[in-house]
């Protein structure tokens, strides 16, 4: 195959792949696992779904429930790490009931979780507040792209997951 | 010696019953007189003095709104910032102040059972439209045994709303 032919294929192929680059960069981004555990309207409690972050809204969709929130609306964003029992749901209830305390001894083994909490004010300016419950460390990477798309945070991403001084609070 | 008639005694405390009763039912009367509004507006969490995580925040607010729904007492219910509230005329309003917070462990409790609760003591005050108090009383969620952490924010909630429930009838009702 001679020279110009080769680079002919060479600039087809490059005009062909930039479409398609720039379909791919819009496309959002989406979390899976993620667990709904309250303030989102017209979604369940403790419901397990998708939250995508894009075109300036941050999108929870779980089957048929779907629930948006304009990012420009969100005031702040907070990130939390905490852990969770490893064997939950039913069949951690379950376990309760196995013999020898092996209840107790299953709690001991935990995972990592990442904790969401999004402060916003809806167009009448009504104050609201959603917690999601995300895999460990993605919690950072959805605030990252939230605060990229315009939303508003106090503490800055590479702030967040430092401990806040404890000594301070009062016990009731 | 003289007995005293079975059948007088039981006379004489059947009167007195009666009389304590005549006396004391004005003042219940007084006591379970309830409030009525046609709407309520639920603030913000104040946390100024005790520093309370974001999501316990967050999370005691939203089930605050929740459970003041669910006792079905207001018409409408307007969060903090929500312009419909101003035009209410009778309007009472939710404020909540925390002043004292322990996070505990849910491991701690999953393991040992007796440790490791988490706890939440908040003052609750509901107000009407000239800011003049109601309701004025501290309120304490805790999760001790079972449950996530989040969860004393959900009791707490639970024992605001059975005060709302003690105080307010429903208007019309």
């Amino acid at each position: 195959m001679t020279k110009p032919l080769q680079r002919i294929l060479l600039v087809a192929g490059c005009l062909l792949a930039c479409p398609t680059a720039s379909v791919v960069a819009q496309e959002p981004v989406a979390t899976s696992n993620v667990v709904h555990v309250l303030g989102l309207e017209g979604v369940k409690k403790k419901t397990k779904g998708h939250l995508f972050v894009s075109s300036g809204e941050v999108r929870f969709e779980a089957g048929t429930a779907k629930a948006e929130v304009a990012v420009a609306s969100i005031q702040d964003i907070f990130t939390n790490a905490d852990n969770k029992r490893l064997i939950g749901g039913k069949l951690g209830t379950l376990a309760m009931f196995a013999p020898y305390e092996s209840d107790r001894f299953l709690s001991l083994f935990r995972r990592g979780i990442d904790v969401l909490t999004l402060k916003y004010r809806d167009a009448k300016g009504a104050l609201h507040g959603v917690i999601f419950i995300l895999p460990k460390g993605q919690a950072p990477l959805v605030k990252k792209q939230m605060v990229a798309q315009g939303a508003h945070a106090s503490i800055p991403v590479e702030e967040e997951g430092q401990k806040p001084d404890t000594k301070q609070e009062r016990k009731p | 010696m003289r007995r005293i008639p079975y059948v007088s005694v039981v006379l004489a405390l059947f009167g007195a019953f009666v009389i304590a009763g005549w006396v004391a039912t004005p003042a219940q009367a007084q006591q379970t007189k309830k409030l009525k509004a046609s709407a309520i507006q639920v603030f913000a969490v104040e946390c100024d003095e005790v520093k309370l995580p974001p999501a316990f925040e967050m999370a005691l607010y939203e089930n605050l709104i929740d459970q003041v729904r669910k006792t079905g007492k207001f018409e409408r219910i307007y969060r903090d910032g929500e312009r419909g509230a101003a035009d209410e005329a009778n309007l009472v309003t939710l404020h909540s102040k925390v002043l004292g917070f322990k996070e505990g462990s849910e491991r701690l409790r999953q393991v040992t059972t007796v440790a490791g609760a988490t706890s939440i003591k908040v003052h609750v005050r509901i107000a009407d439209r000239s800011g003049q108090s109601l309701v004025d009383r501290d309120v304490t969620g805790k999760v001790v045994f079972f449950g996530e952490n989040l969860r004393a924010t959900h009791n707490l909630a639970k024992s605001v709303a059975k005060i709302v429930r003690q105080n307010f009838q429903k208007e019309g009702g």
